[in-house]
């Protein structure tokens, strides 16, 4: 696994957190959704909206990877800055070779 | 932060649109079983939202009837993902394919999920309005072979699952 995969997965927990979440929020708003003797999706959806367990994992991982990929971006930003100030030996070599 | 905001209202807003397309195109599956049965469709409903997903047919259940919801999704899901596989890298690295690559995402949730959610319901009694219960009900066999026929083609399903998970990530990602 490559190190910009690596990068990758912490969005792909938010997103996959922020799902079974905005279900329950439909669900507190008045929106029913799915309900336990549904056909196709319904039981499942009914499932995520209404365990704990489920919402426990979904806020767990929007959490934990907003937190990682918000801190591995800030990081990016700073380390990015960081290259584009010359630092003083860079400008003693410029001075130098002019 | 505001490409955080967006990142997270893309997701949300295909999780909802998954939450259409896979019981609507099951709920087809139904419907188009009837049709070749001869009979008639005489409700389809096919968002789980406030009432239901349900199909009524007035030539009664029947098995093939039962199984159709879930192997018309299979279908769907197959050729949704050879689609987004092979032309998923046209669409760039922009807003488009974080659009597809979610909704892909969210569109093999669903359905896994029920495939998932079947295999306990092989389980279940007739008054529970699932189909992998009413099917092993009509056709007699055994819930617990049921069970394990569903979970295989969890597996077998899982292969393509997994690879075009895992070449998304290597490539593109799934937006952020």
């Amino acid at each position: 696994m490559t190190n910009e995969t690596v990068k990758k997965l912490p969005a792909l927990a938010t997103g996959v957190g922020s799902g079974p979440l905005s279900l329950r929020l439909f669900t507190t708003l008045g929106v029913p959704v799915g309900g336990p003797a549904g056909d196709s999706v319904a039981p499942f959806a009914f499932w995520l909206a209404s365990s704990s367990i489920a919402q426990v994992c979904a806020a767990g991982l929007f959490v934990g990877g907003s937190i990682l990929w918000l801190a591995a971006d800030w990081t990016k930003s700073r380390l990015g800055q960081q290259d584009d100030v010359p630092n003083e030996r860079d400008r003693e070599e410029a001075r130098a070779s002019a | 932060m505001c490409q955080f905001v967006l990142f997270i209202l893309t997701w949300i807003t295909t999780f909802i649109l998954a939450l259409m397309i896979v019981p609507t195109i099951h709920e087809s599956g139904h419907a188009a079983a009837c049709v070749i049965q001869g009979g008639a469709v005489t409700h389809w409903q096919p968002l789980p939202f406030g009432t239901e997903a349900d199909t009524g047919c007035s030539a009664g259940l029947t098995p093939f009837l039962c199984a159709a919801g879930s192997l018309t999704s299979i279908a769907a899901w197959l050729h949704c993902t050879h689609v987004f596989s092979r032309q998923g890298t046209r669409l760039g690295a922009g807003r488009l394919w974080n659009f597809a690559a979610a909704l892909w995402f969210w569109w093999s949730f669903w359905v896994f999920g029920e495939l998932f959610k079947d295999t306990l319901h092989a389980y279940s009694d007739v008054p529970l309005h699932h189909d992998a219960g009413y099917f092993v009900r009509l056709t007699g066999i055994n819930p617990g072979a049921a069970s394990i026929t569903i979970l295989a083609v969890i597996v077998i399903l899982g292969v393509p699952l997994v690879r075009v998970a895992s070449q998304t990530l290597r490539t593109e990602g799934f937006g952020g």
